[in-house]
């Protein structure tokens, strides 16, 4: 289940930026703003009953590409060679700093 | 149009308000003594069962049966640490009942259990109530906002008190995102169309939330949100009580604390203080014959109040700064900082957050008690199917409170979902063996924050089997999560080589009632409702009767008032004082008869003007 498919099935193209409804060149709040403009037509919460699942997917692939364009290494990649970076990288995306923190919390007077 | 809105339910700590969105606006429902917000309270008596003001009113005289602070129960253990610190305030018993909390109370004689989920049903269902006798419908509907901290169980502890009160919770919104609406609604057709970053800060009676939001036109984005579950005025009431009972016991040598009565008085009056505080530098306390016929009087002032909470107050700062930080965002760039909750009213706390701001101007333009269920009115008729204009092109994009993983080896937390991401959201992350050959791969859910699993909340867990022999790393294990609008979990668990598949629903789980459970405890909410229907009666009844005016008494009225009539009629011009004289003329008469029929009625009148109409129509 990759992320084109998806678009493919639910947007009707697997260019990431048509999912937007933006050009390939259009700036971080242009696309910023064409994920909320496209999330009002495909979010669960205004769909009828019977097409919630449907929505809900739509939505998540939406997220998803939102989450890739709005990132600078992920997004370069994508528009140098057409791939997006294995699902599981995410995590490589992570705050090294938060981490470090979320292992040796700062100690706190009530601790000792 | 034949559809009944949907309404939109805050169930605070101490206080519950209801709400609904119809014509183009939002409405804030009054209950029955005018007031618009309800105290999520409940009392049991001998003979009957009150809910909301009539259970607060009596509170000092019945405190070990009157519950309230219900919801910091939700989906806690009865071991839970802050259950077994909460219980020294609480003037009614809380027992475990196989390790969950259970609220003990003496109805009609009889020794009675409830769970704080059956207590909060009976605040919901009062709250439907209210506004069933507003719309004069049917209400079936509803959005109910909870914490933003609020973890899964507990959430799902909420909709299972809307099922045992009779209400379909279309949506659990968090309480910051339902403010937000309401402030966004607010500010909407101001003519800015840009994109703005708006904090809300809100404290209330039991919880603090905090959460970071991009409003663009009419798209809600949360971007963080955090909180302290535990912070709030409850907590600076019990400051202020410990506080006097020290000066008690300094003063009279008598440690008042052993009185439940006397502690619970006590704290009506603090919080009573604590109010008064916000506006005046201080508050007295006077309290006769509080505890051993001692009669109790003293001054706080608002420096001594802040004193006492200095570390609380602070502490309020600590998850502005966490969401912030989740968020991307820096101080400077928060456009509004909106306060929502009772307890932003207190000065201090407003100082302190300015001043984290750099003195940047709060934003105090939404009702502080209202704005939550305002909120979740529209947030209803939205998921209700209303295309209004005024909602037409509204949406809210939440986000997961709380980061979800899996344990991987040595017990360590895999997050899968990070907190703060857009709902709905899916995810995949590839797991693979421990060791050669192994068949079984265990797939453990969490939820929380800390680097060890321990440190986590378990939601539930299940065995991947089936996997064909390979060496240890080989396997390629997909864990996928899917978590809904609505904030709900789903994990499934497919070995990529060989097919085999497993899915849960992360929704039974230990802190959960079963549905064996809700079930007995729908049953039992409809024969409360049965015994207030019973009571309703006999109140309607003896209204009824209380109305009748005695036959001697309303000759004399209407002889009185045609009288006034007839000298009206053909003194069109006279002076004011003849005019006057006239009215207290008809008002010796009148004004006895209908005193005496509101005291029998029940109710006092609120001021003796009964017989004014027939002046007014001179004018």
């Amino acid at each position: 289940m990759g992320l084109l498919e998806d678009c493919k099935q639910y947007f009707g193209t697997d260019d990431l930026y048509a999912v937007l409804g933006v050009k390939k060149g259009a700036k971080d709040s242009a696309i910023k703003s064409a994920y909320r403009k496209q999330s009002l037509k495909v979010h669960p919460d205004r769909a009828d009953d019977g097409d919630k699942e449907v929505a809900k997917r739509a939505f998540q692939t939406l997220s998803k590409v939102h989450f890739i364009l709005s990132d600078k290494t992920l997004r370069e990649t994508y528009d140098e060679t057409g791939i997006i970076a294995d699902e599981d990288s995410f995590e490589s995306n992570a705050d090294w700093s938060e981490y470090w923190r979320l292992l040796f919390p700062k100690i706190t007077e009530q601790d000792i | 149009m034949a559809k009944t809105p949907a309404i939109g339910i805050d169930l605070g700590t101490n206080y519950s308000c209801v709400a609904v969105f119809q014509h183009g606006k939002v409405e804030i429902i009054a209950n029955d003594q005018g007031n618009r917000t309800t105290p999520s309270y409940v009392a049991f008596t001998d003979t009957e069962r009150l809910i909301g003001d009539a259970a607060k009113n009596q509170v000092n005289m019945n405190p070990s049966n009157t519950v309230f602070d219900a919801k910091r129960l939700f989906g806690r253990r009865f071991d839970d640490l802050p259950v077994q610190s909460d219980m020294n305030h609480w003037p009614f018993d809380v027992v475990s009942d196989s390790g969950k909390p259970k609220i003990k109370v003496d109805y009609k004689g009889e020794s009675k259990y409830f769970s704080p989920e059956e207590i909060s049903a009976m605040v919901l269902m009062k709250m439907k109530e209210i506004a069933e006798a507003y719309l004069g419908a049917h209400v079936s509907n509803a959005v109910v906002s909870v914490p933003a901290l609020y973890n899964e169980s507990q959430r799902q502890a909420i909709k299972d008190v809307g099922t045992i009160s009779g209400l379909n919770v279309l949506r659990v919104i968090s309480e910051p995102t339902a403010a937000a609406f309401a402030y966004g609604f607010d500010i909407r057709g101001q003519g800015d169309h840009g994109e703005r970053n708006v904090l809300i800060f809100d404290l209330g009676g039991g919880a603090l939330n905090v959460s970071v939001l991009t409003i663009e036109d009419c798209i809600f984005e949360v971007k963080s949100m955090a909180g302290d579950l535990h912070l709030g005025g409850e907590d600076f009431d019990i400051r202020l009580v410990n506080h006097f009972v020290r000066e008690f016991k300094r003063r009279h040598r008598k440690d008042l604390s052993v009185n439940k009565r006397a502690m619970r008085r006590l704290r009506t009056a603090c919080e009573r203080a604590k109010r008064t505080l916000s506006t005046s530098t201080s508050a007295s306390v006077e309290m006769e014959s509080l505890f051993d016929g001692i009669d109790f009087y003293s001054t706080i002032t608002r420096s001594r109040f802040e004193e006492l909470n200095a570390d609380l107050f602070r502490s309020t700062l600590e998850p502005v700064e966490r969401a912030l930080r989740d968020s991307k965002l820096d101080r400077g760039q928060v456009h509004d900082i909106v306060l929502v909750g009772g307890s932003t009213r207190i000065p201090k706390i407003q100082k302190l957050l300015q001043d984290f701001f750099g003195g940047k101007q709060l934003n105090k333009s939404v009702n502080p008690d209202e704005a939550v269920a305002y909120g979740a009115a529209v947030q209803a008729a939205i998921l209700n199917g209303d295309r209004s204009e005024a909602v037409q092109d509204l949406l809210v994009l939440d986000v997961t409170p709380l980061s979800l993983g899996i344990e991987s080896a040595d017990g360590v937390m895999t997050t899968v979902i990070k907190r703060n991401t857009t709902i709905p959201t899916r995810q995949t992350q590839t797991l693979t063996t421990d060791s050669d050959n192994q068949s079984v791969v265990p797939v453990w859910v969490y939820e929380g924050e800390g680097a060890m699993t321990r440190d986590n909340n378990l939601l539930g867990k299940f065995w991947l089997t089936g996997i064909p022999p390979a060496p240890k790393g080989v396997p390629q294990i997909e864990v996928a999560f899917d978590v809904d609008a609505n904030n709900f979990l789903n994990v499934w668990a497919v070995d990529k080589t060989g097919g085999e598949e497993n899915t849960i629903t992360v929704a039974n789980h230990k802190e959960r009632l079963s549905n064996a459970e809700i079930e007995r405890m729908v049953k039992e909410a409809e024969g409360y409702k049965e015994d207030d229907r019973h009571k309703d009666r006999m109140g309607a009844k003896n209204t009824l009767s209380g109305d009748k005016i005695p036959e001697e008494d309303r000759k004399k009225i209407l002889d009185k008032v045609n009288d006034a009539f007839n000298w009206l009629d053909t003194n069109q011009l006279r002076e004011k004082e003849e005019f006057e004289r006239k009215k207290e003329e008809m008002e010796v008469v009148c004004n006895p008869i209908i005193i005496r029929l509101y005291q029998t009625a029940g109710s006092a009148p609120g001021g003796a003007s009964g017989c004014g109409p027939t002046i007014d129509e001179v004018n």
